[in-house]
């Protein structure tokens, strides 16, 4: 079924406690049970992980995030402060949720009996890497926001994303909403209107001095 | 003679070797325990059975390749390509009337 995610209503329809759901977005496993895979390097080999397009483009999330948790963590450890790992969450159950396969995509052809299409799971997937691959900001949630089984139907893209210490925030959105427009334009035909995006997170180290003072 | 109709470890070949395909993937129902071939997988396994879908209908031959591609090649592009060497294989090996062929573009990079 296609479920259409109006842009003025933020996505809250995930539930992690529901496992169901959510191993049926992953090939029959969980979010967890692919952690685990990471931690073991993929042994001993699982077929239904590393045979699954949802599988291989949530693993790639999870290393993702893990690089940038321990690049925040070295940072941290510099400062002697605590670290807030609230936003870790919030990203754990997007990869999870977008890693599905989720609606098709259509691709032209000129052939009557061709029907091509990306699956919107590739979509967010390289729309995730797109913008993890820059620096200072991670993807949060991205949603595909209109009927993109439509060719030429305008449809908008919702990013929410944590922004790291330090940054101009307008810059670093338009850096990320540039290169997502690149990435749509490769590998999809769809007709973009907006790449809306909300920094909904701020990674804030907690004040070294602060945290000395408190002792 | 008669003619030769491509099986689907052809298929699977043929769209292996097109330009831009990283992984080929079980184009069928889960349940249906394809195993399926990944190349340039992490892990290194035993070449794998067909995972390219074929099926006769009454209007024709369906035809459904799931894949990965390389992130330096465009979606479309390399779904035309794989749609084009699955026709042209198809032509070649016995021209069946063809009333579908899907490509599932299901992974980047």
């Amino acid at each position: 079924m296609t479920e259409l995610t109006p842009a003025d209503r933020r996505f809250v329809t995930f539930d992690l406690d529901d496992t169901d759901r959510e191993e049926a977005g992953l090939n029959g496993h969980t979010i967890e049970q692919l952690s685990d895979y990471l931690d073991r390097g993929g042994l001993p080999a699982d077929p239904s992980i590393d045979d699954s397009p949802d599988c291989e483009i949530a693993l790639r999330g999870l290393e993702r995030l893990r690089r940038a948790q321990l690049s925040l963590l070295e940072r941290d450890l510099k400062r002697e402060s605590l670290r807030n790992d609230s936003w870790v969450a919030s990203v754990l159950e997007n990869i999870s949720l977008e890693a599905h396969a989720g609606r098709e995509i259509p691709l032209a052809h000129s052939s009557p009996t061709a029907r091509l299409v990306v699956t919107e799971g590739a979509v967010r997937g390289i729309l995730r890497e797109t913008g993890d691959r820059l620096e200072n900001i991670l993807v949060g949630r991205c949603v595909l926001v209109g009927d993109v089984s439509v060719p030429g139907e305008p449809i908008t893209i919702s990013v929410d994303a944590t922004v790291f210490p330090g940054q101009n925030i307008p810059a670093v959105a338009e850096q990320l909403r540039q290169a997502m427009y690149v990435a749509l334009g490769k590998y999809t035909e769809l007709v973009v209107a907006a790449i809306d995006i909300t920094v909904s997170d701020l990674y804030t180290a907690p004040d070294a001095s602060a945290h000395e003072q408190e002792r | 003679m008669s003619p030769v109709h491509p099986s689907t470890d052809e298929l699977d070949q043929v769209v292996r070797r097109v330009a831009g395909v990283n992984s080929l993937y079980p184009a069928g129902p889960l349940r249906a325990k394809v195993v399926t071939a990944t190349l340039g997988a992490l892990t290194h396994r035993l070449p794998a059975a067909s995972v390219v879908v074929r099926t006769q209908g009454a209007d024709g031959v369906r035809v459904t390749a799931k894949i990965g591609i390389t992130a330096d090649e465009s979606a479309g592009e390399v779904s035309r390509r794989v749609h084009d060497a699955i026709a042209a294989h198809l032509r070649q090996s016995g021209d069946p009337a063809v009333a579908e062929i899907t490509v599932i573009v299901a992974r980047i990079g």
